[in-house]
């Protein structure tokens, strides 16, 4: 099942296949998503708030867990890895600057 | 008086350990036969080994930079990147599971730091994809290779292929993974000598179900050495003699197998200290009362079954209905057939220890596994840790072993139920270790006093440190 987010202030929508993450479903559709481990789970460079739709946000695992803590967030929902963060259902609305269509020449990471 | 003997010789007149099996109602196993003891000397054993600083340090780079150790268990790693942190003195190794390799072995360690400005990798275990430093960023890959250098333009002075983890070898012994930071270490199965050959109790099919540790304000040696004997029973656990042979308990350990030992110690049956004042009767009722059972599945204590403490019969001993009581509380926790086992792996405490640091125990009761290692630095403090190894219904999955408990220095052993038994008797242990560590500083002479038989491992261990000290 698929999973809809809003990612804020830019307002893009971005539909989230089953079993991706909301970073890898936003580079497939042609943005650019802020990484440096591109999409390792250890840079903790692609975190996003959650704004709205918690109870469509997978859990959160070890890894992740550790990231949110080491950017000094309580690990309560609020705050996410985007390349953790799976969605079923929706909308989510995440806030998270820097999100935006790759131009022309511009590589995808990953 | 007394015809003249051998020094070393001498034995408690009570029963021995193998007059017990003698008595067995089973065939025990032919490696509870073995009995064996060279006399290694009655020289006393310095001090300065259990308080000084530089001996501490020099421990650090002679033995623990160059010895196999039991860092973790295969059981703890079992998905490529999952890791675990083993701290030894002042060295961090990671160990992690990664896929395998040309040499086919998916199980490798490196010095858990980073070669950028020496921060640690990791600083607790987990699962992760790389290995990326929390300080700038340098990223490894689970095979130590550099994966990624930030700013590489700023670091021209750097070649990337040789910048990897530094390795560190590891082995296995039926689950549990060894490390040695000595490249040119022997093999660890030349390193365990016969031990192996001993151990006949299937480690491998249990899972770790209890795993306890506590800081204790002693050298780790201190700790250590007061497990490997049962004198101390007479004056320290006073309440366990009406049912604990101590003073006549086996200890194996001979120079030609300098890194292992054993002690045999006889349960559901009387010290040679108070045989005389209790009766078999009395022998079962105070083994039974002794016992604060938490889970029959998990735990090692003898619960009575329906609450109904049981008789010993006209002519019998309370160690053969101890032992059958065993066997069905054990089939009955565990759904596995002890019909054949004997009363003595069902009864008695079987502990090796393997040098260093390694504690297991054999029989089919759940295995206990100590483990002593120094804290840092400093002589003056150490982790000991108590590990459960279980039975589980053999139909069943395996468990997941257990995370680490850490006791608060405030709390105690008997504030965790799941030891049971063990748990109130290690606190009347540990209750001595810092009055040793402070008084060992007060003594009026350069060493400790050892006897002969019942503390030979202490001297065998001690000696064998001394040859790793001395190369
Ligand atoms: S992209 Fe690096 S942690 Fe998510
Ligand atoms: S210390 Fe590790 S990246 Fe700088
Ligand atoms: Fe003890």
């Amino acid at each position: 099942m698929t999973g809809t987010v809003v990612v804020q202030p830019a307002g893009v929508e971005i539909v989230v296949e089953d079993g991706e993450s909301l970073m890898r479903a936003a580079e497939r559709l042609g943005y650019r998503w802020p990484t440096i481990c591109g999409g390792q789970g250890t840079c903790r460079t692609c975190f996003v708030q959650v704004d709205e739709g918690l109870a469509h946000c997978s859990g959160i695992g070890g890894l992740e867990r550790e990231g949110i803590a080491a950017l000094r967030r309580p690990v309560d929902g609020r705050t996410r890895l985007a390349c953790q963060l799976r969605v079923t259902g929706g909308p989510v609305t995440v806030t998270r600057r820097g999100v935006r269509r790759r131009t022309e020449g511009e590589q995808g990471v990953g | 008086m007394t015809t003249p003997q051998e020094p070393g010789s001498a034995r408690c007149p009570g029963p021995s350990v193998q007059d017990y099996l003698d008595r067995d109602s089973r065939p025990v196993p032919a490696v509870l036969r073995y009995e064996a003891n060279d006399f290694l000397g009655s020289e006393d054993i310095d001090v300065e080994r259990f308080v000084s600083p530089e001996w501490a340090r020099l421990e650090q780079e002679r033995l623990w930079r160059r010895v196999w150790q039991f860092a973790c268990l295969e059981d703890e790693i079992p998905e490529v990147g999952d890791h675990v942190v083993y701290e030894i003195g002042t060295d961090s190794i990671l160990i992690v599971r990664t896929e395998p390799g040309e040499h086919g072995q998916d199980i490798r360690a490196f010095v858990n730091v980073c070669l950028h400005r020496g921060r640690k990798l990791r600083t607790e275990g987990g699962n992760v994809p790389e290995f990326r430093c929390p300080f700038h960023g340098f990223t490894w890959n689970l095979d130590g290779s550099l994966k990624n250098l930030p700013c590489a333009w700023d670091f021209p002075h750097v070649e990337l292929e040789k910048f990897t983890l530094p390795e560190v070898r590891v082995d296995t012994w039926r689950g549990f993974v060894f490390i040695n930071m000595d490249p040119a270490a022997e093999p660890l199965a030349d390193f365990l000598g016969t031990f192996p050959e001993y151990f006949v109790w299937p480690l491998e099919d249990r899972y770790k179900a209890l795993h306890i540790a506590k800081v204790l304000p002693c050298n780790w040696k201190v700790a250590q050495d007061a497990f490997i004997e049962s004198f101390h029973v007479i004056a320290t656990h006073p309440q366990l003699l009406p049912w604990l042979a101590d003073a006549n308990s086996q200890y194996d350990a001979t120079a030609d197998q300098p890194n292992w030992s054993r002690m045999i110690n006889i349960q559901g049956a009387p010290s040679p200290h108070v045989a005389g004042t209790v009766t078999e009767q009395d022998v079962l009722e105070t083994f039974y009362f002794s016992r604060s059972f938490y889970a029959a599945s998990q735990g090692r204590d003898l619960q009575a079954a329906d609450g109904e403490i049981p008789q010993v019969p006209e002519g019998g001993t309370a160690r053969a209905v101890l032992a059958d009581q065993m066997r069905t509380q054990l089939a009955a926790a565990t759904g596995r057939d002890y019909s054949a086992t004997s009363d003595s792996e069902l009864l008695d405490a079987v502990h090796h220890l393997v040098f260093p640091n390694f504690h297991p125990w054999g029989g089919v009761k759940s295995n206990i596994v100590y483990r002593f290692r120094p804290d840092g630095l400093d002589p003056d403090s150490c982790i000991a840790e108590i590990i459960y190894m279980s039975a589980y219904p053999p139909d069943g999955p395996k468990p997941e072993p257990a995370k680490i408990r850490w006791v608060p220095d405030d709390a105690l052993f008997a504030d965790i139920p799941e030891l049971g038994l063990v748990g109130p008797v290690f606190d009347q242990d540990v209750e001595n270790l810092p009055h040793v560590q402070t008084g060992l500083k007060s003594l009026r002479k350069p060493g400790i006093t050892l006897s002969n038989y019942q503390e030979s491992r202490v001297r065998h261990f001690n000696r064998t440190l001394d040859t790793w000290m001395e190369r």
